[in-house]
């Protein structure tokens, strides 16, 4: 018989996966062994799907299809779930938050895991930048067929963590008792009901401290860093999200952009084109209603629409 | 046989009995076209997108809705402050 039981304080499980560190955190500790294979079994079948560093997954094959012409691809329910969701990035940021920018971001050096590329020495940068085609012409035809333009890499990057952290919430809120939030490298969702006093989220600086801690029950929150993916080229430091405007990396105006939402899924998509929206950024946050806190590189701070001063 | 007058009034006829058919197949089809967006919304939006996907006939939590219909943020409710410690962090990618 299972017992649930509800803990004062949420009971925490950590673990590696998709290149990353994730939490699972469960208001009922029997919950808990269960989430954490459903959570794991989720990331396996999203890695297969989604990574730009894997030959074998979708995202790749696509992106070896389009080489020599347009590609027509039937995907799996999992890849096009991705799909809709980076498209709905791209449809609320106004398309700055794009994925088909991978093509982009290969050219600016991130074309294997993090450790190769920081071990070469002064990657050097094409002399004019590489653009995507832009989203919209990636096309969703029926049966799961898609098809995008010749030499189209998409990077689900600024989106997958986030999507999975919602789903996986979702899953777990569906499958047993209790209270869930999942972390999954800084992208946090929630589902089910929340602890007394709500789920207490620090939010790292630019010296890895907690600047601070806020409370959320039902919302997502995601943190985009110019400060922790970052590599060396002939231009100096670069970084991974890249202005699909300009086919360059982003200006670093803001160390971290956090932002909260109604799901991961929107939080990251805020504090993504906020990196890439420099200067601009708190004022479109607060046209759309995000609160957000931006960190500049040299520790001074932003807040908009309401984030809590203490 | 008929008069020349005649002819052009059952021409003018003809056209008119057209122009009512075809107005009232486009009214019969635009009717349908309504009824079917009111009544199945997820199928309507998706079918926007390309796929069909039946309405959902079980309560659905956020995170399963589908994520296409949106054209801006949804309005969320706004992060508190605390002074307890915190349980995990978010600190960017």
């Amino acid at each position: 018989m299972t017992t649930c039981q509800q803990v004062t304080e949420p009971l925490t499980a950590t673990f590696a996966a998709i290149g990353t560190t994730n939490c699972i955190l469960v208001t009922v500790g029997s919950s808990l062994p269960a989430a954490v294979e459903i959570a794991k079994g989720h990331l396996d079948d999203l890695d297969k799907a989604v990574s730009r560093f894997r030959n074998d997954s979708e995202v790749s094959q696509l992106a070896r299809m389009a080489e020599t012409g347009e590609a027509w691809y039937f995907a799996s329910p999992l890849f096009n779930d991705h799909l809709d969701a980076a498209r709905h990035a791209a449809r609320i940021s106004g398309g700055l938050v794009d994925f088909t920018v991978g093509s982009a971001v290969i050219a600016s050096g991130y074309d294997a895991d993090l450790d190769v590329v920081r071990s070469r020495s002064g990657y050097t940068l094409p002399v004019r930048p590489v653009k995507g085609p832009g989203w919209e012409r990636v096309v969703r035809g029926g049966a799961g067929r898609i098809s995008t333009p010749r030499g189209t890499v998409l990077d689900f990057g600024a989106t997958a963590k986030a999507r999975a952290a919602d789903t996986i919430a979702g899953l777990l809120e569906a499958a047993l008792p209790g209270g869930f939030l999942v972390n999954l490298g800084g992208d946090i969702a929630t589902a089910g009901p929340a602890p007394e006093g709500g789920w207490r989220v620090g939010i790292e600086g630019v010296d890895g401290g907690i600047r601070q801690v806020v409370s959320i029950t039902d919302q997502g929150i995601a943190t985009s860093s110019t400060q922790l993916r970052r590599w060396q080229t002939d231009a100096g430091t670069a970084h991974h999200i890249v202005d699909p405007r300009t086919g360059r990396t982003a200006a670093v105006v803001w160390a971290h952009v956090t932002c909260v939402a109604s799901n991961a899924l929107e939080a990251n998509t805020a504090s993504t084109a906020s990196i890439v929206l420099g200067e601009e950024a708190p004022a479109w946050l607060n046209r759309n209603r995000v609160s957000a806190r931006l960190e500049r590189p040299d520790g001074t701070v932003v807040f908009t629409s309401d984030w809590p001063l203490s | 046989m008929s008069s020349p007058a005649l002819s052009k009034t059952r021409i003018a006829l003809g056209v008119l009995m057209a122009t009512a058919t075809l107005a009232t197949t486009g009214l019969a089809g635009t009717l349908a076209l309504s009824r079917n967006h009111t009544t199945n919304s997820d199928t309507a939006a998706n079918s926007a997108e390309g796929t069909t996907v039946p309405a959902s006939t079980t309560q659905r939590t956020k995170h399963q809705r589908p994520k296409a219909s949106g054209q801006s943020f949804t309005p969320a409710s706004k992060p508190s402050p605390t002074t307890a410690p915190s349980q995990t962090k978010t600190k960017g990618s």
